[in-house]
């Protein structure tokens, strides 16, 4: 099997067979990127992603794999995208703007069961540099060093980020569990509040 | 695992989502189609639902997933919604209901042509609608009476339904289309799911939480609904009656600013007063409150009879005998 360096590499020299064996290798990761972050169809992101690993001149030094190239430029495509876009007439703040505040709307995204639908709805609403952290660490096992790398920015900042997500969707979850708002877009988890409703109706007084 | 971990709980990170399902998924396989086609020139394989091409996918909600497709006999655009569960009495249930659909023609009622079953689950094609939702039609000041008018083809739509042993469950603003012609268009009869009628606590929550219950469908959600008890026609009636009402004052009648609140709200039958300048005549509105009734025998006997009520109210509030009503 050839690796996706030689792929890269074979694609550049217009290789078109080996491209779609490297497109089929990552589409499905890029499907998933993309998916969780924008309600529309990503079908445009993802050719500008591949095409941007094309068009590209950087060698795939060793040590870094093709796989952060291509979620560095997924990432820069994504920034470019809703940059362009200037929701609400705002400037593109990744650091505050959250996937539902830019891209509102069911996401194309589902959950398998409830819990797992509340936690994906949490993750859109935390701010998006912070839910990206958290999927590339823990979705595609990137280091923080490698994410700092793939998102152009220290070592030492990416660490503080990944701390500050897990507080922020932690947060999130604790609020989602009460906010109608939310309960109005996703699936809930009903346990809680049907045994209180019941309880509640069999003793109005209470 | 990271090197600074703090108090992080792991379990609030959810798992990954499978991306080879994703990618396996109609709407899946149509972007990658679609994408070997422009980087590649492949020719675009054609991803279909039965022997249906899909086009794109429309929406999804918490009980499946929509797509706008062609017929292959005539060209003709269809939708095809798409619904997958686990749980085996639940697929049985919807199988059952959406052959009984297919016998219904109403023209009021969203046809459904065919039901049928592959990897992505069961599936349901009909009649791609164009038009509105009535939420998006209701917007801008409708007038009481065409709103009236709607409601009473949708009552009309859920009566034949009943007749023939289909209960919709789902009765809101979302499913109810407005067409072209300003004709409603009732939408996905028995795909909601029941809510289990048990009287045992424990299995009743878990049963809820594992029927997926769309929360946007809980402020139209009858008592006997959110109880868990025997539901029957009478749940159709009061959801109507909600989306009436919303559509009619503006308003949902059970509000609250947390879930818990509106459904306490739902069960103990504590209605929003309507402002005093309402446009909606006294006769219209009660018969509307009748509707939302907490105890389904209170409400009217039949769809036949709320069509009844409301027909004669609004033309006693339409005649010149009684001035000061009306629109």
């Amino acid at each position: 099997m050839r690796s996706d360096a030689e792929l890269l590499d074979a694609w550049r020299g217009d290789d078109r067979a080996a491209g779609e064996e490297l497109f089929t290798r990552y589409y499905p990761l890029l499907l998933r990127f993309f998916a969780n972050k924008i309600a529309g169809d990503p079908t445009d992101l993802i050719q500008e992603t591949f095409l941007g690993c094309v068009a590209g001149q950087e060698r795939l030094r060793d040590g870094r794999s093709f796989r952060s190239y291509l979620f560095s430029i997924a990432y820069h495509k994504l920034r470019d995208h809703y940059r362009s876009q200037r929701i609400d007439g705002l400037r593109f703040d990744p650091s505050r703007q959250t996937a539902a505040d830019l891209s509102p709307g069911p996401s194309t995204m589902m959950g398998e069961n409830t819990q797992q639908q509340l936690l994906l709805h949490a993750l859109r609403r935390i701010p998006l540099e912070h839910q990206i952290v958290l999927e590339l660490f823990y979705w595609e096992g990137f280091t923080s060093s490698r994410i700092a790398e793939l998102m152009e920015e220290p070592s030492p900042t990416i660490r503080t980020r990944l701390r500050r997500a897990r507080q922020l969707l932690t947060t999130a979850l604790e609020d989602s569990a009460t906010d109608p708002r939310v309960l109005e877009e996703t699936l809930t988890d009903l346990d809680g509040w049907a045994a209180k409703i019941r309880a509640a109706h069999a003793n109005p007084a209470s | 695992m990271p090197e600074d971990d703090d108090d992080f709980d792991a379990t609030v990170m959810p798992r990954a989502p499978s991306a080879e399902e994703l990618a396996a998924e109609p709407e899946g396989r149509r972007i990658q189609a679609e994408l070997k086609a422009r980087l590649f020139g492949r020719p675009k394989d054609v991803v279909r639902i039965g022997r249906y091409p899909v086009d794109r996918k429309l929406g999804q909600g918490g009980m499946g997933t929509v797509y706008a497709a062609t017929d292959p006999d005539d060209g003709r655009p269809v939708a095809i919604k798409v619904v997958r569960s686990d749980d085996g009495r639940a697929m049985r249930r919807l199988r059952r209901e959406a052959k009984a659909m297919l016998k219904l023609e109403h023209p009021n009622i969203v046809a459904v042509h065919e039901v049928g079953e592959g990897p992505e689950g069961l599936f349901m094609v009909m009649d791609l609608v164009e038009g509105q939702t009535l939420g998006a039609w209701v917007e801008p000041g409708r007038p009481w009476s065409q709103i009236v008018a709607l409601g009473i083809e949708a009552a009309e739509a859920l009566g034949v339904a009943h007749g023939v042993g289909v209960v919709h469950r789902d009765v809101k603003p979302d499913n109810i289309l407005v067409d072209l012609e300003g004709r409603a268009q009732l939408l996905d009869f028995g795909i909601a799911k029941p809510l289990p009628g048990s009287e045992d606590l424990s299995t009743f929550t878990e049963q809820l939480t594992r029927s997926g219950v769309t929360p946007g469908t809980l402020a139209y959600m009858a008592p006997e609904q959110l109880l868990g008890l025997p539901i029957g026609p009478a749940v159709d009636q009061f959801g109507l009656c909600v989306t009436l009402f919303e559509a009619l004052h503006g308003a949902k009648p059970f509000e609250g600013h947390t879930i818990d609140a509106v459904a306490l709200a739902i069960v103990q039958g504590d209605i929003i007063s309507v402002p005093d300048v309402d446009r909606v005549p006294e006769r219209v509105a009660q018969v509307v409150e009748r509707g939302l009734a907490v105890e389904p025998e209170h409400r009217f006997d039949s769809m036949d009879a709320l069509i009844q009520s409301l027909r004669a109210a609004a033309e006693h509030a339409n005649s010149p005998s009684s001035s000061g009503e009306g629109g």
